[in-house]
Order: structure tokens, then sequence, then C-alpha cells
């Protein structure tokens, strides 16, 4: 791991590369004097300097440059140092020989531990599991970060205070989910006089109303499918020595059941007939099967009572079973459906029927088959089977890397995409082996889905660095028109951008350079910008107007007339998190842009040198610029701070929450900057056209990041050729998203999991 | 690294778990009252403040007697003879040692563990277990709550916190063991929940009767598990089963032991707004833990290492870690001190309260050991050595309070805490870089 950090952490394209560099004298003159023979310092030997031998002792080596790179080495001890060209051009070399033997070398998947669900995954999966709306992850603690994401594998530890958190989380989601005691069914009950056809005067019905031709009815609009109860009260009129007979009917037509009439006024009698009902208006009612006889039914009141079970749709799924079934026999069916889809379609027969003894044990001890079942999904819920991404099989370990089987890589898709379980089309997809044939369809379905949200709001922003935003407190004096409002606004702007990219497809080019953005009142007032075409509030006459943004809801604003916006470059979050509370901070700008959109962070200062000496007292220098200048005149911070701060001053243009700004502690502002390999600029939009220029650098910074995310680990040396592939299959797919989307799930390292040659040793 | 062995200690439980100290928890007048002959309990806590301090304010003028406290530490007049002031000590652990820069994470990570963090970004984080957690394992099983880890940041959300190190090495400092850190709580409702939300009704008891025969069914089910796993992935499994096994032994414990205390206060809320409220709100938890015998071991992080916080409310826009790097301008030095001063505000205000609770024979606070400090001295130079910190209470443990301590160049900090394991009666030779036990 530490190896591909180190080979980012280069400050590459050096200003003058020293023509005629050699690496044997470089280490002749700098290294070979204490790291020779068997005496060598640190046991390190760096005599032999061919390629085999440098990649034999490769740990050594790595080890060797950073240290050269940190300004640990040569010792500052010793008289003559290295240029830091020469440096650089000394880590260049032997990168170059690392790179490629990685890309030469066997392929290797990489080693993901079981992932334990962060807690997005967690809450997600919950919620497509029993249908319950609540956060039950809100009390859990923070998932620490690694490489830059918060579902590394590795970092997703699982201390004992989280464990007592799923305990609860999982008891009260159940809770929530299944009832055990069920609320009574609605009823609507209606006196007779008010059944229609309906009476001029219903008071003068005293209790019963005569039915002798025709029929009684109520209407009643039916809004959930179910079983409901119609019921009638009343007695029968005999014509002679006939009872009548009556009908409980749906409409004028349906009839749902036949009923001799009898008793009188003092033992009225109740009939009903049961039917499934959908949502929908309908007339229930009794009709007189025999009139014209003398023949009468006396009606008290009609009832309609339903649907009779009130459990939600997502319970009745979940416990459905048959009622002539035995107990045993409910929860054994129960629990097999639902531990398949909370162990991801990957039931063990032995851990399943654990949990079925122990279901079945306590269905019985509480007399309750369904209290039984909900202790059976409470152990699934807290099984590590559950809890973790396991990709064990059956099948027996190969010697080779080899592949997923299709419901791990359903399992492994649709937390990449939608941070959950995968869903029931997925599901049904692997089961029957037919994943891989239809992996685009279901790539582009997926990220179309609501729920690939989880990317656009779990992805980019921890890649970007957004979420600092939330903890950002710029200093109230400098800033008061700070609110929440206003923060909540720059995220938003940036989400928008996101969703673009990610549910409809746009190119990935748009987060370093778009001709639009999205802005509600607040936002395009803190730019500057009052409609939707992007004009300035005091713009230039003559540019096509387009309408005022007004209110809180975000509107899509072209930026044609706008260039000191357009991409994250120009938006207010981002330019925020890389400033300090009360001022911009140009080092900060310079190595996010290096780091997150180029790849190529500077490495870290050296220790005990400290980020910004204060001069302002002791000098004249009276800008920010000016103090760091002075500051980078120290030799030990110069060469990497150079193309830090000369790339961070060329966004000078904004203040430290990305408004345009025109003078800074009452100088102008001069926004003019360098970029890596020398290349001057004026403003933040020459870094963009820069960018634009060399996007092949941006896609693959951004193939990685993708890659870590999807992958749930850091990457190394053996995932350069995975990289390439990503980037080369984005380029040819237009830099659309969805290109670069297919390419991760389709590289080895996403596809396969090692071979037995490949676990590192007991 | 002598890991201390969990399984022991739940053997040992039976013969103890009989006599917790406390036999009727805290009454309506703060008193604590001691149920056996035997002496009140040691309470050992340890609470850390990021980017060094201003020392020139720290540092007591002369060794021997404190007659006048520095300028940072006048918050603790009331308190003045239980304070000792310790200078001379260091955290070698949070030097490179070769690994370049990084001093905010390993100062955090190594402070209590005095082992080196392992440089990662997030593969195979490693330090070691910290003294907070070798202390739990010698007396948690008398308490219903092991140990306490709380703090008033949640772990950075995004990135390596500091040169390639993750960010657990700055947010976290207690260890359980040396690949698993401990998350601390940072919610002060949910500190609250933790320390009182078992209730001891019938419910709760057929309730914990249950999650035990669940988390039975569930270790059967991974302990096979873990013999059909690759190598690597058992280590994740056995942090499960570890974890599992210590909510069992809780409850097993909570069964035996006396009721929960009634919390004297109601449920707080959730995070207060204001910083400044919510270290008062989880001071006065700890203090309420203590008071309760609910724990006898806390860690509190103020601020995670290497916190950019500004401190506003004392005319402190700046970030603290922009500050902290202040090149030896005044103003920027008189704004650390500022923040320093209200940092040690925050332990003055844990320190009265705790003399303020009548136990034994004496206060609370005298039979606590509370031990403030930083894993960096001035945060210009990341200099971890002549670190700034200071041991409250003790005065009914044998601690002569009142002092400035000036021990040897070097002495490694993981000394002292030995020392205060020793008054807990936890006799230790080694923790981490620890070369001796210091007599305090």
């Amino acid at each position: 791991m530490l190896l591909l950090n180190l080979l980012l952490t280069t400050c590459q394209q050096s200003t003058n590369p020293p023509k005629d560099f050699s690496l044997s004298a470089f280490v002749n003159r700098h290294c070979i004097q204490c790291h020779q023979g068997d005496k060598a310092k640190g046991s390190l030997s760096l005599e032999k300097l061919d390629p085999a031998s440098i990649l034999k002792n490769r740990a050594g080596w790595e080890h060797s440059v950073e240290r050269t790179q940190g300004g640990d080495m040569p010792p500052a001890s010793r008289k003559t140092r290295p240029t830091p060209a020469e440096i650089e051009a000394f880590t260049n070399q032997v990168n170059a020989i690392f790179e490629a033997a990685d890309l030469k070398a066997k392929p290797d998947p990489g080693l993901v531990p079981p992932r334990r669900l962060n807690r997005v995954e967690y809450a997600n999966t919950l919620k497509d599991l029993l249908g319950v709306d609540f956060n039950p992850a809100g009390d859990f603690p923070s998932d620490d970060i690694g490489h830059g994401f918060d579902n590394n594998a590795e970092t997703l530890s699982l201390p004992p205070l989280l464990m007592e958190r799923y305990l609860s989380a999982a008891e009260t989601a159940l809770d929530k989910a299944i009832q055990l005691k069920a609320p009574k069914p609605a009823k609507r009950n209606l006196s007779a006089r008010y059944l229609e056809p309906a009476l001029k005067n219903p008071g003068d019905v005293k209790r019963f109303r005569e039915l002798k031709d025709d029929r009684l009815f109520q209407t009643y609009k039916v809004t959930e499918t179910g079983e409901y109860i119609l019921r009638f009260k009343a007695y029968g009129i005999r014509g002679g020595d006939k009872a009548p007979d009556v009908a409980i009917q749906i409409g004028d037509k349906r009839i749902l059941s036949k009923h001799k009439l009898e008793g009188d006024e003092k033992n009225p009698q109740v009939f009903e007939a049961k039917t499934t009902l959908r949502p929908k208006q309908y007339q229930f009612g009794l009709r007189l099967e025999n009139p014209g006889d003398g023949r009468a039914a006396m009606v008290e009141w009609a009832e309609i009572e339903g649907p009779i079970d009130t459990r939600p749709p997502e319970l009745r799924n979940l416990l459905a079973v048959q009622d002539s079934q035995a107990d045993a026999e409910k929860i054994r069916l129960v629990l097999t459906r639902f531990a398949r889809k909370a162990w991801r379609g990957q039931v063990d027969k032995q851990a399943l029927q654990g949990v079925v003894d122990l279901a079945i044990a306590d269905g019985a001890k509480r007399k309750d088959w369904v209290a039984g079942a909900k202790t059976g999904m409470l152990a699934i819920l807290c099984s590590p089977r559950f809890l973790f991404r396991l990709e064990t099989d059956d099948r027996p370990p190969r010697e080779e890397p080899y592949d997923l089987t299709e419901m791990q890589l359903a399992s492994r898709l649709s937390y990449f995409l939608w941070s959950t379980m995968p869903d029931r089309e997925l599901v049904e997809l692997a089961e029957d082996g037919h994943l891989m044939a239809n992996l685009d369809s279901q790539i582009h379905r997926m990220l179309k889905a609501e729920k690939s949200g989880a990317l656009v709001e779990n992805f980019f922003p921890q890649w970007l660095q957004i979420q600092r935003l939330d903890t950002f407190q710029p200093d109230k004096g400098k800033f008061p028109f700070f609110n929440e409002q206003l923060r909540k606004s720059m995220k938003m702007e940036a989400q928008k951008l996101f969703e673009e990219i990610v549910q409809q497809d746009a190119s990935i080019l748009n987060i370093i350079n778009a001709d639009h953005t999205w802005l509600n009142q607040r936002l395009a007032r803190h730019y500057g910008i009052t409609d939707t075409k992007g004009n300035a509030l005091m713009g230039k006459a003559g540019k096509e107007k387009g309408k005022p943004i007004e209110g809180e809801e975000f509107v899509r604003v072209e930026l044609g007339n706008t260039p000191s916006r357009g991409g994250v470059l120009g938006m207010a979050a981002i330019l925020s998190v890389t400033s300090n509370p009360t001022r911009t901070s140009p080092v900060k700008r310079g190595k996010w842009v290096l780091e997150q959109l180029m790849g190529t962070p500077p490495p870290p200062a050296p220790p005990n040198v400290p980020e910004l000496e204060a001069t302002a007292k002791s000098s004249k220098a009276e800008t920010l610029r000016q103090r760091m200048e002075l500051h980078r005149s120290n030799p030990a911070c110069s060469t990497c701070h150079q193309k830090m701060d000369a790339l961070g001053f060329a966004f000078e243009g904004f203040n430290a929450l990305g408004a345009l700004r025109d003078k800074d502690e009452g100088q102008p502002i001069d926004a003019s900057g360098e970029l890596p390999g020398g290349r001057k600029v004026a403003g933040m939009q020459d870094v963009r056209s820069y960018l634009v220029e060399n996007k092949d650098k941006f896609v693959k910074t951004m193939a990685e990041r993708l890659m870590v995310y999807a992958l749930g680990r850091g990457l190394t040396p053996a995932d350069r050729k995975a990289v390439e592939g990503v980037v080369e299959a984005t380029k040819k797919g237009d830099y659309k998203f969805s290109a670069m989307v297919k390419a991760v799930v389709r590289s080895q390292p996403f596809r396969q999991k090692r071979g037995r040659d490949q676990e590192p040793a007991e | 690294m002598a890991q201390f062995n969990r399984r022991l200690a739940l053997r040992g439980m039976g013969a103890t778990i009989g006599l917790p100290w406390l036999e009727s928890l805290a009454r309506a007048t703060g008193e604590t009252v001691s149920a056996q002959a035997g002496q009140p309990p040691v309470r050992l806590a340890w609470l850390y403040v990021p980017n060094g301090v201003h020392m020139p304010n720290w540092r007591p003028g002369a060794e021997g007697k404190l007659n006048d406290l520095p300028v940072t530490l006048k918050p603790l007049e009331s308190i003045r003879n239980q304070v000792s002031v310790f200078t001379g000590l260091a955290a070698d652990k949070a030097r490179p040692n070769g690994d370049g820069p990084g001093d905010h994470a390993r100062a955090l990570s190594a402070f209590l563990t005095g082992c080196q963090a392992r440089k990662t970004d997030g593969t195979n984080i490693s330090s070691g277990i910290s003294v907070d957690q070798v202390a739990a394992g010698g007396l948690g099983h008398m308490t219903r709550l092991p140990s306490l880890e709380i703090g008033a940041e949640a772990g950075a959300m995004a990135g390596n916190c500091d040169s390639g190190y993750s960010c657990v090495y700055s947010s976290t400092m207690a260890w359980r063991s040396s690949s698993q850190p401990l998350p601390k709580e940072v919610n002060p409702a949910l500190v609250f929940d933790r320390l009182f939300g078992a209730t001891a009704d019938e419910s709760r008891k057929d309730k914990d009767r249950l999650r035990r025969s669940v988390l039975d069914t569930v270790t059967k089910d991974a302990t096979s598990l873990r013999g059909k796993i690759s190598t690597g992935d058992k280590r994740k499994l056995d942090e499960y089963l570890d974890s599992v096994r210590d909510i069992e032994v809780r409850m097993a414990r909570a069964e035996k032991l006396p009721p929960p205390a009634k919390p004297p206060i109601d449920r707080p809320k959730g995070v207060p707004a204001s910083y400044a409220e919510h270290l008062e709100l989880l001071t006065d938890l700890l203090v309420l833990a203590f008071q309760t015998d609910t724990t006898r071991v806390a860690t509190f992080v103020l601020a995670n290492e290497g916190s950019n916080r500004p401190y506003p409310w004392l005319q402190v826009p700046e970030g603290h870690h922009d500050l902290s790097h202040h090149g030896k301008n005044a103003s920027k030095q008189e704004k650390i001190a500022k923040i320093n001063l209200f940092h040690s505000g925050m332990l003055a205000r844990l320190g009265t309260k705790l003399s303020a609770v009548r136990e034994g024979e004496g206060s609370l606070l005298d039979h606590c050991l509370i031990a403030y400090g930083s894993g960096n001295s001035d945060g210009d130079r990341h200099n971890h050595d002549d670190l700034p910190v200071v041991l409250l209470g003790g005065g009914k443990l044998g601690v002569e309070g009142g002092r400035h301590v000036v021990h040897p160049k070097e002495t490694p900090i993981t000394n002292l805490w030995l020392a205060m394991l020793a008054k807990a009666g936890l006799q230790r030779e080694k923790l981490g870089d620890s070369t001796g036990v210091l007599k305090i």
C-alpha cells in the first residue's frame, strides 16, 4: 500500500529535470558511503543498481526513496546534498522500474477482508429487508475512513459498542416491522334509515327499515386490497307461511350469499358474507329475492369491516404461510425466506438450522410462532453473515484467481452502486446465472434508479472532500452572512452536478468543466448571478437574459456568460473546504487540485517545519501572497510549495467562501500562478483549461478513486493494469460515467477473488 | 505487548462480583455511600487536548511545592493541593522514528499506548493496547461498564487526516488491542444511555435472556464459520466474536450487580450546538459515571489531534491547528494560550465537581487519578518531549499533590501510566515503551 502512495507522492514534472541524470552517479555520491556491504546502515545495501536487484529489494528501495523525498536522507550531517531536481529524477527513475514490473506482473485481484456494512449500508439494507422507514444507524459510532472512504474493509472494525448498537437496532427495526398485536380492522356501520335509495325523512324510520322490493345499499370506497366482511342485521316478515329470501350483493348483479330471513322484531338476525375487494368504489347491499307476495325484510343496519388482515403488505409478505402448516414449519419457511435475502443469497444450511432451532424453541415457549420467528430474524440480523459481506462459498479454493459467484457479484455490484443489498431482479438473474450476460443493461438500470443516489451522496463528496463542509466554521466577523442555509446550498450545487453525472449518464468531464450549474437565489446572490443565463448583477448590456433565480429551489443555470463558474473549481463548496476559517489557503487549494483532480499529491511537509511562518510582523510583506513567498524562501519547503502555492494562487480571485473578490486586505488581487511544469496561469479559468487539455490525468485519478470505493481497499501496484484498462474504456466510452462504472465492474479485481496461492500465510 | 486476558478476568469474576463497592447509589445530596468496610475504589481517567500548548504559560516556575499556578492552570486554584504538574515526560513513539511526517496522528495514538502507530491510510491499522484498556482489564469486571470512551469530536469524515495516517489515529485515544481502536461516544444522550439506560425491570431481564440466546446462536455459527474462511478473513471474525463475548460478559455481570443508579439529571437532548456546552455536558456525565460507580476507567478526547476548530467566543476565529503553527508570532501564541486556558477550565470543572462529592473519608477526587495533557508539546515544533501533563486527585491514594515534579528528560510518559495503574492495585511491569514506574 505504501508503494502506490509513494508513486503518487512524487512531485512529478520537475521544472528543470537534469538532462544527464545517472542513477549510479546519484547513489555513489549520496548514498553508497553508508549503504553498502554487510555493515550497510539500516541493513540497506544500495550497491546493485540493475532493475532485477532493485526489484528484489523493493521494500528497501521504496523506503529510501520516501526518506530521500522527505528530506531525511541523506542525513543533514552530510555536506553534499542533492538538489530538489536530482531527488525528483532519482525518484522517477526508481519508480519507473517498479512501474514497468507491475504492468508485467501476474494478475492479483487483491485481498479484501470481509467488509462490515457501514452506517449507510446497514440502514439501507435494513430498510430494504423490512420496509421500515427509520434510520437505525443514527446512534452508531462513525465509521473510520481508510484510503479516503468510509467503506474500507480494513478500517471498518467492530468494537463492542457497535455490536451492542447492532443488537438494539435490529430489535427496534423488528419491533417496528412485526407488530405482534395487529390493530383491529376498520368497520363502518350504517343505520338502515341512511341506506340508499335515500329517504326524504330518515327520522321516520325508528329502528327497522322495510325492504319489500328491489334492494337497500350503501356506497363505500375501498382503498386497500384485502378481505372484507359485509354484514347486516335484519328480520323477516313472512308472506303466507314463507320466510323471505335475501341476498348480499356487490353492485346490482353480483351475489355473494343468500340467506333465509327468520326472526322477529325482538330477535333480529345478523348475517354476513366475506369477499376480497380491490381499491374501487362499491355499492354493497341487500336484495329481497321474492318481492310482491307480502314477504319483506326489516333491516336495522349494514356494516362493512376490513381489510381483515391489517398488517402492512411488507409484513404480510414476510410472514406469508399456510394456515394449515404446523408452527415449526411456518417458522422454518419464514426464516428460510428471510435468511436468503438478509444473507444475500448465501444461505448456509447449518447456520440456518441453528437459527430455526432457536426460533422454534422460543415460539413454543411463548406459544406464538410469530414471536419465535421474530427471535430467529433477530439472530439472522446479528449474524456475521448479515453484518459482513462475506464471500464464502462451497466451491473448492483454486490456486489461481477465480471468478466470484454470480450472487457474490450481484452483492458487490449492488453495494457499489446502491450501498444496499441486491434487489429482486439482480438476485433472480444471479440465481439463474445470467448476471454476467446482462451486466451492462443492469448497470444502466441501476444507475438510473433512485437508489444510485447512494453513489452521489457517498462517493463524490468523500472523494472531493466536500463532507468537510459540514464542520467548516468560517469566521463570523469576516463572513457575517454565512449561515446554515448557505452551507446547505453550497452542498446542493455540487450534489446536483454529481446527480446529473450518475443518473443521466453525463460526461465525467463536467466535474472539471461544465457549461452549466444549479443555483438557488441564495447561492446565485453569493456568486453575483441574477438569472438562468448566468448574467451578473451588473452584467454588460446586450447579453441574452434568462429567468430570474428566485427562492430556495435550485434551477439550472447556463454559464456561457459566466466563465468564473462551471465545474468544481468554481464551486463555493470546494473553494470553502480548501480555506481556513479567516482566510483563503492557496496551499490547500493547490494541494487539493494536485491531489484530488490530478492524482499527484505533493509529498507531506518535512517534519518540524511549520506550515506557514508568520512573517508579517518582521517584514513589510502585506498580502498573504507576499508572506507566503517569503516563507518559501526556505529551501526545505520550496520544491513542493512552489507547486502547491503557485497553483493555489490562481484561485485568489475567490474569497474563503468562494465569492468573487478583487481585493484582499486592501490590496488588489493578483491571481497569477504557475502550473506544474512551469506554465503561467492568470486565474482559475486557466487551471481549468489546463485540466481539460490534460484530462487523462484527471480521468486516471477518478478511476483510481472509484476503484478504491468499489473494492473497499487501497490500490496496490498490481492494480495498475486494471486502472489503465478503466481509463482506456472511459475514453472510448466518450467519458460517460457509465463507461467508467462498467469498466470498473468488469475489471479483474472487482470480478475475481484471490486464489489460494495468493493468500497470506497463517 | 502484554495482552490482558479477558477470559481470565471473567473467570475471576465470580469471586469478586458479589462485592460491588456501592450499595445504594448517589443520593440527591450528591453523596456516595460506602457499603463495605473497605476503601472506596480507585477511578482512573485520561483527558487529551490536541496541538500541544503554549508552554511558557503552562510550566510552573520552579520545581517543588506549587505556590503559584502558572497562567494556563489558574482555573485549578481551588483544588491546587490536588494538582501535580509533571515536566520532562516524553512520548518517543510519537516521533517519526523513520516514518516521516504525521506528528498529530502519532501524538494521540502513542499517548496512552507508548507504541509506534503503523503508518497506513487504512490497511493494517496498528498501535498498541492503551493504558485505560489495561486498567479496564483489571478493574472492569467490578462495574457495569468496564470503561467509558468519550470525546467532543467525531472521527474525521474524509481523507487521511495527517500525512498518510488514517484518521483513526488522530481521533482515537483508547486501543483495546494493537489492531482495535475503540471509537469514542460523542453524543451526550448516548453516553447517558450507556451509563443509565439499562433498566432493571422484568422486561429488561426477559430481553437480556433473549439476547443471550440469540448471541449464543450466532456465536456458534461464527465459530464454525471461522474454521471455513481464509486466514486473512479470520481477523475480522475474531473482532466480531470478541465483541459478542464482551456483551455477554457485561450482561452476565449486570445480573449480579445492583440495579443501575437513578441518574440525578435528565437525559441530554443530543449534541449541544455550542462546543463549550458539549464539553461541560460530557464532563458532568463523567463525574456521574464515577460517582455512581458505573465505571472506574475513562478516556476523554476534548478535541481530535490536529483539530482545526476555531474558538470564536474566545475571540479566536482562526483554526486551532493553523494557529498552533505560530512561528513564534506573539499574537498567535496568545490565542493558543486562550484555547489552552479554556480547556483547563474544563479540567477544573471536572476536578471541582469530583471534589464536591464526599466519599469515604474524603472526596471522590481523593480517590480519582485524572491525567490531562497532550502528546505534542509545542504545536509549532511538533516536539514530543517536555509534554504538558498534569495529574489531578489521589489525595487518599498517597499522591502528594500541589507539586511541580521535574523528571529527567526523555522519561517515557508510559512510566506515569504504570504508576497510575499501580495506585489502582494493578502492578504492571511494562506498557509500550515504558522503562519503569514513576513515583507519584
